[in-house]
């Protein structure tokens, strides 16, 4: 499936971001995932070093190589569900709307979507030393008829989309105001 | 009392963790291919992901080549208790 069709793109609209997470923010379970798969080295080491016989049992042997296989495949598939959950967090700007897709776990996902001349109000935040480094964070988008909000997490180079929301937002609304 | 349970009890066990296993793995693999999100970072993870699969594959499969899955294991044994109540300080 591509972009167009998940949004259902209307005829005068055209996709100017598809906005993901900073890939900096997934570095904390990339480093999870290295210290859970030296796991089982850690252990066949110390087991080595403190039963000499453990690894000669005809018996323990097989049955401690599928544990740590069944261990490695639960690491990987881990690890495979933090990157969807991860990467499967998707905003999309297009010059008529804002799409917010969030991916929540396995087996649930919102989508929400906010019209560009409803917004009312842009907010950037960005928190901590890597973020600042980095340059990525919070754009919160606040609608004038509700009080929903969306909120793009830890995307790269907030303040110029904030920018660009705003001079969007307000063209948008020339074009509606005029239709009007 | 002794129980002792054949090792392929634990081969099974295995092939049905194996099942969830894939059935979780294609979950998300049909979630990156619905959402719109199959570019080339999510390809480079799922190919690491299954290469790394197939490498524990193959070594799960070549250090138990020679097992005896007939061959029993014992997980209860009630000598073990009466051995060391005998044990004599």
């Amino acid at each position: 499936m591509i972009i167009s069709h998940l949004i259902k793109q209307k005829d005068y609209e055209k996709v100017l971001f598809v906005l993901r997470r900073h890939p900096i923010t997934f570095v904390p379970q990339i480093i999870l995932f290295i210290i859970l798969l030296s796991v089982p080295f850690v252990m066949y080491f110390l087991f080595q070093n403190l039963y000499t016989n453990f690894f000669n049992n005809t018996i323990l042997e097989p049955i401690s190589v599928l544990v740590a296989s069944a261990y490695y495949l639960g690491v990987l598939l881990f690890f495979y569900g933090q990157f969807i959950d991860f990467y499967l967090d998707l905003w999309i700007v297009t010059n008529d709307r804002v799409v917010d897709i969030e991916q929540k776990g396995l087996f649930a996902r919102t989508i929400s979507e906010v019209d560009l001349y409803r917004i009312q109000d842009v907010t950037t935040e960005i928190h901590g030393f890597i973020g600042t480094i980095f340059n990525y964070g919070d754009v919160i988008i606040k609608t004038a008829s509700n009080n929903s909000e969306v909120v793009f997490i830890d995307v790269a180079d907030p303040n110029f989309l904030r920018h660009k929301l705003i001079e969007m937002s307000q063209e948008d609304r020339k074009y509606h105001s005029n239709e009007a | 009392m002794l129980i002792a349970i054949p090792l392929y009890v634990f081969l099974f066990a295995y092939f049905v963790f194996l099942a969830i296993f894939i059935f979780f793995a294609i979950m998300n693999i049909y979630h990156i291919l619905v959402t719109a999100s199959f570019t080339f970072t999510s390809f480079l993870v799922t190919f690491l992901i299954l290469a790394a699969t197939i490498i524990v594959f193959y070594f799960t499969w070549y250090l138990t080549r020679n097992t005896d899955w007939q061959a029993t294991a014992t997980v209860f044994n009630t000598d073990w208790f009466s051995a060391s109540s005998n044990y004599n300080f």
